[in-house]
């Protein structure tokens, strides 16, 4: 039976974690609950945190998704769990919908698919989606992840601890990165609407000092400038829409290959 | 050779992406044929009805035009016969949607209207007719009488155009977002079968959604945004998608909306490979904005006043303005200053501002003239005309 393990990264709203981790725990298939703290005070630490960083840098900045996911999918490496999928959930998650047991099944027999991104209300993808619930794509919203383990521990194999890009500070375009790296290394990520989060920005909107962040729109304004400039460090290039074509054309032959696995969203 | 033919070996081979550019005004127009005939290869020049019409329909606003003089006024300028005449968005209630009583045209009124308008650009040679019956769809038309709607007028002009005409469908219902591409499809294959039972000739462009969108004097399209926005499908998902769909049935695509996108969504146009696309109202806002400046520049405030109180008290800036808006007075003025230019009032104004400033040693014309060219230019130039950056 497939089975998933939760990491839910939490800065500085411990009850808000712990409440969604009560909801992923009483999901059919799903096993150990963790959490990732990414610099909280003291008072915030939630008590299923597996792994803690508590540096200056992270307890003045946080770790973002990126580096606040890879930290937690090394310690979570070490504890050698047997489950088949590794849910990564920023703690603004509410979940609004699954049929994750169905979900799972029926990607039970597809190994190539290494990555499940759930939907979220008023997400594009759903209209595509109500036609094909799972489908494959490239260029996904950040937020709510499955990853599988094989992936994972393939990568771990392969000498790279991290699944996401840790100098991608704010997560410019992470998971569209993410495609690349999937998709040139012959796995796919698959959308699906069997599995949908609402992200509650109310947190950043609102209560933005208490968790120790900038304001949205300077969060915003920082993600461009800093995404602009990992671009042109990493690739060359600070235009997104050429990384965004190099992913599609990688995409386009893995569907060359596998396109019977799952239809194409578009 | 036929301008489909010509335009599947000039542009469509040479992904060079077709500007489709409103006559916003006599000097937008001059500039656009004078452009088409220096970089020698064609533009759409694309006035909607209520822009340019029939005389027997009481013209446009756009130097009073009737369709009749519009031509001879451009053909008698192009001397190269590099502009395209192209009529856009032709289709029942596009000029106006009421009698003069205020009640609503019923739908043969407003049939048998576009008729006269289409007859008169047919007979004046218009070289591409965009038939665009969407505007039913608000008044209570369901899709498949919008689409009986397309295919009578593509028959009626069809009767009375000669071979050489060619024929846009499909409308941009200014969607933020790209069509969805299975929909898209299931729509263009239905209409091309249409088409071909009735006996007609295929349209040689179709109009979709590619994410452009333009309110007050942005786009605020999912094609130009710097981020993936919540509940915006990525234009680099679809268009290409769209594209290869096209390419699958012949026919090019046209966009709509292409005002005020940023140099690099411009570039984008080629490497995607979109066929054509439309640009208008940015260009009567520079000539306007070039107005203002110069008067500013030489403390002329009674033009701007004056002007002011025209453009404002007008209303044309309602239809652009976003919901809520944080647009100022000024910004209005800049959005529908155009709409105005042929007013006798506003003639005058300028006409005195002209003198003013020559007398201050500004060649007025020349400078207006050369700012408005440059925001043509600028399409050229990244759509692949060949003297620009690419």
């Amino acid at each position: 039976m497939t089975t998933f393990d939760t990491l839910i990264l939490n800065r500085n709203l411990k009850n808000v974690t712990e409440t969604l981790a009560q909801t992923i725990r009483k999901l059919e298939r799903a096993d150990g609950v963790f959490v990732i703290d990414a610099g909280s005070r003291l008072d915030e630490v939630s008590s299923l945190t597996l792994v803690r960083d508590d540096t200056p840098e992270a307890t003045s900045m946080g770790l973002r998704i990126a580096r606040g996911f890879n930290l937690g999918i090394r310690s979570w490496m070490q504890l050698n769990r047997e489950v088949d999928w590794l849910l990564l959930l920023p703690n603004d998650s509410e979940l609004e919908h699954e049929s994750l047991a169905e979900l799972l099944d029926r990607l039970s027999n597809t190994p190539q698919i290494a990555a499940i991104v759930p939907t979220y209300p008023g997400d594009p993808y759903q209209r595509i989606l109500e036609k094909q619930p799972i489908s494959l794509g490239w260029h996904i919203p950040e937020g709510p992840i499955l990853v599988s383990t094989r992936y994972i521990k393939e990568r771990f194999l392969d000498g790279c601890d991290e699944i996401f890009d840790s100098s991608n500070f704010r997560g410019f375009l992470l998971y569209l990165e993410l495609s690349l790296r999937l998709y040139s290394n012959d796995y796919g990520i698959v959308l699906t609407n069997m599995l949908r989060f609402r992200e509650n920005q109310s947190y950043l909107l609102n209560e933005h000092q208490l968790i120790g962040t900038e304001p949205y729109s300077e969060n915003q304004r920082l993600l461009l400038d800093e995404g602009r400039q990992w671009l042109i460090d990493k690739f060359g290039y600070g235009d997104r829409r050429a990384l965004e074509n190099l992913v599609r054309l990688t995409f386009e032959e893995f569907v060359r290959v596998h396109g019977k696995l799952y239809p194409e969203a578009s | 050779m036929t301008f489909s033919r010509r335009f599947a070996e000039t542009f469509a081979k040479n992904r060079i992406t077709m500007l489709g550019a409103g006559p916003m005004s006599i000097m937008v127009t001059e500039e656009i044929i004078r452009l088409a005939n220096l970089f020698r290869k064609e533009i759409a020049m694309i006035p909607s009805r209520r822009q340019v019409d029939a005389r027997e329909l009481g013209g446009g606003y756009v130097n009073k035009w009737s369709t009749q003089t519009f031509t001879e006024f451009v053909r008698k300028r192009d001397k190269g016969g590099f502009v395209l005449l192209s009529r856009d968005h032709s289709g029942p209630w596009q000029l106006a949607h009421n009698r003069a009583d205020g009640s609503v045209l019923s739908h043969s009124e407003a049939m048998d209207e576009v008729k006269s308008s289409l007859e008169v650009d047919i007979k004046c040679g218009f070289d591409l007719i965009h038939i665009d019956p969407s505007q039913g769809l608000k008044l209570g038309r369901s899709q498949s009488q919008v689409e009986d709607d397309a295919l009578d007028l593509l028959e009626f002009c069809q009767n009375r155009a000669t071979a050489d005409t060619e024929f846009e469908i499909g409308a941009d219902e200014q969607s933020s977002v790209p069509d969805l591409v299975h929909e898209a499809e299931e729509n263009l294959s239905r209409m091309l079968m249409r088409i071909k039972k009735m006996g007609l000739a295929l349209p040689m462009f179709y109009v979709l959604q590619t994410g452009t969108k333009v309110m007050e004097t942005r786009n605020i399209g999912s094609f130009d945004a710097r981020l993936s926005a919540i509940g915006m499908l990525p234009a680099a998902v679809q268009l290409p998608k769209i594209i290869a769909m096209c390419e699958k049935y012949g026919i090019f695509l046209k966009e709509h909306n292409a005002d005020y996108l940023s140099d690099s969504s411009l570039l984008w146009h080629r490497r995607y490979g979109i066929h054509a696309a439309n640009v208008a109202p940015e260009f009567g806002v520079v000539q306007t904005r070039e107005f203002l400046k110069i008067a500013q520049e030489f403390k002329q405030d009674w033009f701007i006043d004056a002007f002011s109180k025209i453009v404002i008290s007008g209303g044309k800036w309602r239809k652009w303005m976003l919901d809520p808006t944080q647009v100022t007075d000024v910004e209005r003025v800049e959005i529908a200053g155009h709409y105005h230019f042929s007013d006798t009032e506003v003639i005058e104004l300028l006409t005195k501002l002209e003198r003013n400033v020559q007398e201050k040693g500004l060649h007025f014309e020349e400078r207006v003239r050369s700012t408005v060219s440059r925001s043509i230019q600028r399409y050229l130039e990244y759509f692949g005309y060949g003297l620009g950056p690419r």
